[in-house]
């Protein structure tokens, strides 16, 4: 069973995230702040990481960073979240090292849509 | 306001009765100098529009009072000023063209600008610009305009709150839309039919409301000016065919046919693809919409210098006093009750700006109970004007932001040659498929490749000289892998250079003037 963290400070649309990716045959982790994030990637070595761009305190691009500096995690897939206009993130966020990006509002067709993408992408 | 049309007349050309004369300068005279000495007097001492005549290099010669109190000049200081030092060096570019243009055939033109006063105050104008003549010849130009700087900051704050909100109201749309999906797919245990019905007619609804979230938050963007077109050359029946074939299900299922009328068969033009398609998308679905029998027809047609698509149907029509409000933002009229397919009423105000976008126009004509047609022209541009528009498209980019537009040339040596031995038709096919290749290998949305008739340009806007070089570099490898492979093009050598915007060329036709020699 693949293990998926999400990490998101909106603990509603994490619980709504978590029960469909569950339901769907998913391990999931939840963390509702960028530290607490972080620390559980570290921890639990999930196949793939879903973050949210928006958050107080440490924000998703900062976890990102973090991620894909540390040798341990750096190789793990990031799929972010982000409610901002779609090109210019998408770019972005690529280039910080992010495997795709989702955009607010999505449905949970295309949730699971690019998890599993993004899951078969990796080696 | 534009300038007294009666003023141009009266070059010293034109003697008028002495008496009249002599009554128009008393009547001037109050309010300024005589006729026949400066350009503003009389009207123009008195308006509270910014008047001003300038001489077709730029020079100021004159401006009314209006003009000093807006921008804080006073009238000592005319001598040393161009109307360039007026402009916003955003602005100028566009200014320039619109003089031009009003010089060479006489024609007024409306112009929009940035005004920047002696302190460096900011003022948002629009107004007219005009051609004067003395003795039969271009001599001056004048421009009226008006500040509408409070305006534009009404409308800049209407557009902040509209998309303020839209992104306030996505996050718990999203939870409400999520929360009730999984009861209704039952994640959270059964749930008996008749629940379902009602959940199912919450999730359509929040549906619909997440789609009027969008398409404010696109009408804001757009009235805004925020929208940032990403122009590609495409095959525009090409397009109309895909957009078609998506439809064909939901044509089905109504039993109506989607009928094709494309002459000819393939029609090059210059379009943001996606914001192109979005129009289609939209034309198509109203028609389908408003349909219950007979057909839906796309036509596509190349009239003088525009490319024309119809979209018309065979359906209830709309009345004619609804048509002039076919436009506008939330207009829906004709719609039958009941839940399901419901529109928004942003959809055709949302497709007029973006045809609009793209310097196009849309109409919608309709007989009721015999259909609707939705028309729409898009201009056709040869490779110069092409090639023109992208890069000052290009040049908007970069402005404001330091960084500079670098442009590729790739040379096809001995043109003339090539096509002596492999024939027009080949070396244009080859041509083509280069352009193509360059674009699949440009790694930016913003970055385009465009050909000439013997060369093709690659756009890199925000890119210094040296990055331009590395991207030379691994185009040239692409572009030689590509000529390697084919026996027959195995004669075609490619030359690259790069020029710097605005190190080496300052302006457009500075550009093109590179570009070209």
């Amino acid at each position: 069973m693949k293990k998926i963290l999400i990490i998101d400070d909106e603990s509603q649309i994490l619980l709504l995230s978590s029960n469909r990716l569950r339901v769907n045959g998913y391990a999931v982790i939840t963390a509702s702040s960028g530290e607490q994030g972080l620390e559980k990637a570290k921890k639990e070595m999930p196949d793939l990481i879903l973050l949210d761009q928006v958050m107080l305190g440490m924000d998703g691009g900062e976890v990102l960073d973090h991620l894909k500096k540390d040798p341990l995690t750096k190789l793990i897939p990031v799929l972010m979240f982000t409610a901002d206009v779609k090109e210019v993130k998408v770019g972005e966020a690529q280039k910080r090292g992010a495997a795709d990006c989702l955009f607010k509002p999505f449905s949970s067709e295309e949730l699971l849509d690019k998890v599993k993408e993004v899951l078969n992408k990796k080696p | 306001m534009t300038i007294n049309p009666k003023m141009k007349k009266r070059s010293p050309k034109q003697p008028r009765s002495k008496k009249k004369a002599a009554r128009l300068r008393r009547l001037a005279e109050p309010y300024g100098k005589p006729f026949g000495e400066k350009q503003c007097h009389g009207f123009c001492r008195l308006t509270s529009d910014m008047i001003q005549v300038f001489k077709v290099e730029g020079a100021l010669l004159d401006a009314n009072p209006a003009w000093y109190q807006a921008l804080g000049y006073k009238e000592k200081d005319i001598p040393q000023l161009s109307v360039f030092n007026v402009i916003h060096p955003r602005d100028r570019k566009e200014a320039e063209d619109v003089f031009i243009a009003v010089l060479r055939d006489g024609k007024p033109r409306k112009f929009q600008a940035t005004f920047i006063g002696k302190s460096g105050k900011e003022l948002k104008v629009e107004g007219a610009v005009s051609r004067f003549l003395h003795q039969g010849r271009p001599f001056a130009l004048s421009g009226v305009f008006h500040d509408v700087t409070r305006y534009k900051h009404y409308d800049q704050l209407k557009g902040e709150f509209i998309s303020t909100v839209s992104h306030e109201l996505r996050t718990p749309l999203t939870v409400i839309r999520e929360g009730i999906s999984q009861i209704r797919d039952e994640l959270l245990g059964p749930v008996p039919d008749n629940q379902k019905a009602f959940l199912d007619m919450v999730l359509q609804n929040s549906d619909r409301l997440g789609r009027i979230i969008e398409e404010l938050l696109d009408v804001s963007r757009l009235e805004g000016g925020q929208v940032n077109l990403h122009r590609r050359r495409c095959d525009l029946v090409e397009v109309a065919r895909e957009v078609a074939k998506d439809f064909k299900p939901i044509a089905q299922r109504k039993k109506l046919e989607i009928l094709a009328d494309f002459m000819p068969d393939a029609i090059e033009i210059y379009i943001d693809r996606d914001k192109i398609v979005q129009v289609l998308n939209h034309l198509i679905h109203n028609a389908l919409k408003f349909t219950d029998k007979g057909h839906i027809k796309i036509h596509l047609r190349i009239r003088e210098g525009f490319v024309e698509c119809k979209v018309s149907d065979t359906g209830k029509g709309i009345a004619a006093k609804d048509l002039p409000h076919a436009f506008q933002n939330f207009s829906q009229f004709e719609r039958m009750a009941g839940p399901g397919d419901r529109g928004t009423g942003l959809g055709l105000s949302i497709c007029k700006k973006l045809i609009e976008l793209h310097h196009g126009r849309i109409k919608i004509e309709s007989v009721p109970s015999k259909g609707t047609t939705a028309t729409f022209l898009l201009p056709q541009y040869n490779h110069r004007e092409y090639f023109k528009a992208a890069i000052r498209e290009a040049i908007g980019r970069c402005e404001g932001k330091e960084s500079p537009l670098s442009v590729i040339i790739f040379d096809i040596l001995d043109f003339e040659a090539l096509e002596k031995k492999l024939g027009v038709r080949y070396v244009e096919r080859i041509v083509l498929k280069m352009e193509k290749i360059i674009n699949e290998a440009l790694r930016r949305v913003v970055d385009v490749a465009i050909k000439d008739a013997k060369a093709i340009m690659v756009l890199l806007p925000e890119t210094s000289r040296e990055s331009a070089f590395t991207a030379l570099g691994r185009i040239s490898q692409i572009l030689e892998d590509y000529l390697a492979r084919d026996q027959k093009t195995l004669g075609i050598e490619v030359h690259g250079n790069v020029v710097c915007f605005p190190q080496e060329a300052k302006t457009l036709e500075e550009i093109l003037d590179r570009i070209y020699s």
